[in-house]
């Protein structure tokens, strides 16, 4: 290897919760945008790597879940898509005025009918989640479209309950 | 003891008590529901019977169909373990009409302590001090909020039956009460099928300290000091330790024989907990009863720790019939614990219960560590039921050396697939609030946003370099769980040539 530094295999996007940062991958580990020193990546056991930034060293636990990755760091969990550079974003998908369940949950009570003015922040429907009471408010001040679900019903995450037509 | 032990819970306390059963020789039966068919506390018991369907109150709160289990596995107790049936009299009682040993106290005990009412003209003739609150007779919404009116605001609507925070709401205005009624009215129902409420003048800035006792039929009752349970989020405890850092030898004296009168006069048997909310006030720390829990607590392991003792293990001899192992000279404090409750929550989207498959569950171990938990690797965690994942006690020789081991725990604790509160406690750990000591039961909401601030950048960058490295770097990540792949030369690969 002769100490010649490795020509970068990509470079990368990875999106998370807290932003996009753009990474240049290497046989070693990464360079991440924005941070002088690289990140040397070796594998300890199965799912577990350590990576050492400059000075400091961390225990770091991954793994794949289909499109994502699930990366643990100092107790705090990460969900990360790494995308190529020049791949576009994927456009938002989803009813922006929709009403979701965050978890599977049942509906205890429906609290407004179709055609019924909402403000932001009013309460819309009553879950049941892990035995607590958990409600679901609207995003924006508007008119009910559509009620997507029964009192008792089990519902899934991210499926439309209630739509919103927003109004001002 | 005993010969066959079934155990009416689930996670990580039916784990725990099996572990208790294998240890004294007893044949341990668990019992499941459909959501629960490949449990770890299924597949770690001697035997396991079917109860129900997947919902808690067509399963684990199903009286018929747990003492038709314990009948066809030839079961000669059983343990309620915590939560469910655990302080239900008419469990203790059907298990008692049915030739089976209840493992906690005598159904009357548990009928009398669960009456919010009874306990407190109990403590009140004990001269165990108490807080201002009652259930009204009129039971009706108006006839709960003219109680609350007449108490005082703030109040604390809640569940007579109730535990554990649910069906629990503060109103601290007039116009409020309304609304908490009825929501602690649904959740009281919900969670205990009794919609009873009590109603409770709010004690602000208090410290939640609470005392263990264990007695047996023999007359003999010792407490194991205290617990202090401040740390808590909608009165759901999050943070566990012992000895309480703002308890003096002289109090600790005080509260344990109030503690031990508060047992002797509700004529309790087996191991209880008797809970005091404590407040400085201008004469001094003054403490209230706040009620008894007639049960074994989700916490017990602090006091294990620092004590020496297992409690489960006493609980199941009491239950026999033999008497108490330990005189109260005998038992000393030694050291300092802490126990933090790990959930399935994401503590960045208002702590919403996570669920889902565990894709990487791995423990933190080490000397002064323990980990009961009622989940595995590859396992769900499922949506019935209360997202409690897993418990990390720290034991060390003070509160410093404590704080720091369970910190360094936490940061080992790997969980993938769902979200959890682990960050969360880190920070609450690291806190400089928690780590004086000086904290009441406000402390969490009181610093929400400092606890739940994103970790520092080279932390995140650490995360972020290792997924890009995975995804593009020539060595193929392995596999989540099981055996890993063939041999790959990519792994084996030291440099490029050049």
């Amino acid at each position: 290897v002769g100490g010649s530094r490795t020509p970068p295999l990509a470079r990368v996007i990875v999106e998370g919760d807290g932003g996009a940062s753009a990474v240049e991958i290497t046989a070693e580990g990464a360079r991440v945008e924005g941070l002088a020193a690289p990140a040397r990546v070796s594998r300890v056991a199965p799912a577990e790597y350590r990576v050492a930034i400059g000075e400091r060293t961390f225990t770091v636990f991954a793994v794949a879940d289909r499109d994502r990755w699930w990366v643990f760091v100092d107790g705090r969990v990460h969900r990360l898509v790494v995308r190529d550079e020049r791949q576009p974003v994927r456009p938002a998908g989803g009813y922006h005025e929709a009403v979701v369940a965050p978890m599977p949950a049942t509906v205890v009570r429906i609290l407004v009918a179709p055609g019924a003015r909402v403000a932001r922040g009013d309460t819309l429907i009553l879950l049941d989640a892990m035995k607590m009471e958990l409600p679901l408010r609207s995003p924006r001040a508007g008119v009910v479209r559509t009620i997507a679900c029964r009192e008792g019903e089990l519902v899934q995450p991210d499926v439309l309950l209630i739509d919103i037509e927003p109004q001002e | 003891v005993f010969r066959r032990l079934l155990i009416a819970n689930r996670g990580e306390i039916a784990l725990r008590i099996v572990r208790a059963c294998r240890e004294m020789g007893i044949q341990s039966v668990a019992i499941y529901s459909d959501a629960d068919a490949a449990a770890p506390h299924v597949l770690a018991a001697d035997r396991a019977e079917r109860v129900g369907p997947p919902p808690a109150s067509e399963s684990y709160l199903a009286v018929g169909a747990i003492i038709d289990a314990a009948r066809r596995s030839g079961a000669e107790a059983v343990h309620p373990g915590y939560g469910f049936l655990a302080e239900n009299a008419a469990f203790a009682a059907a298990c008692a009409g049915a030739g089976l040993v209840f493992v906690g106290p005598p159904a009357g005990v548990i009928e009398r302590m669960g009456s919010k009412i009874e306990a407190r003209r109990l403590m009140q003739s004990a001269g165990v001090p108490v807080v201002p609150g009652e259930t009204p007779d009129d039971q009706s919404d108006t006839g709960i909020v003219a109680a609350a009116r007449r108490i005082g605001l703030p109040a604390l609507i809640k569940a007579s039956a109730g535990g554990g925070g649910k069906g629990m709401r503060i109103a601290r205005e007039a116009r409020e009460l309304a609304e908490s009624v009825a929501a602690a009215r649904r959740e009281a129902l919900a969670a205990f099928a009794d919609g009873t409420l009590y109603v409770e003048r709010l004690i602000e800035q208090a410290r939640h300290i609470e005392v263990q006792i264990v007695a047996d039929r023999h007359g003999q009752c010792v407490h194991l000091f205290e617990r202090d349970c401040s740390v808590q989020r909608r009165h759901q405890k999050v943070i566990e330790e012992s000895p309480s850092p703002v308890v003096s030898p002289s109090l600790r004296g005080e509260l344990g024989a109030a503690a031990v009168a508060a047992a002797r006069a509700a004529g309790y048997e087996n191991a209880g907990t008797i809970e005091f909310l404590m407040a400085r006030e201008q004469h001094g720390d003054a403490f209230y009863f706040l009620e008894m829990n007639t049960r074994l607590q989700v916490e017990h392991p602090v006091t294990e720790a620092v004590t020496g003792v297992d409690l489960v293990r006493a609980q199941l001899r009491i239950a026999a019939g033999e008497r108490l192992p330990w005189s109260q000279e005998a038992l000393a404090l030694r050291g300092h614990a802490i126990e933090a409750r790990v959930y399935a929550e994401d503590p960045d989207d208002g702590f919403l219960p996570q669920s889902g498959p565990l894709i990487l569950y791995r423990e933190p171990t080490g000397p002064g560590i323990r980990v009961d938990s009622g989940v595995r690797e590859g396992t769900d965690m499922p949506v019935h039921y209360d997202p409690l994942m897993a418990k990390v006690i720290a034991h060390a020789e003070d509160r410093t050396s404590c704080l720091a081991r369970l910190e360094a725990a936490l940061a080992r604790f790997a969980v993938l697939g769902v979200r959890t509160n682990v960050a969360f406690l880190i920070r609450v750990l690291a806190h400089p609030g928690f780590q004086s000591g000086i904290f009441d039961t406000g402390f969490l909401d009181g610093h929400r946003d400092e606890l739940t601030a994103p970790g520092d950048a080279a932390s995140i960058a650490a995360a972020v370099a290792t997924a890009g490295w995975l995804a593009r770097g020539g060595i193929r990540p392995d596999e989540p769980h099981g055996q890993p792949r063939v041999p790959d030369p990519w792994d084996t690969l030291t440099g490029w040539r050049s």
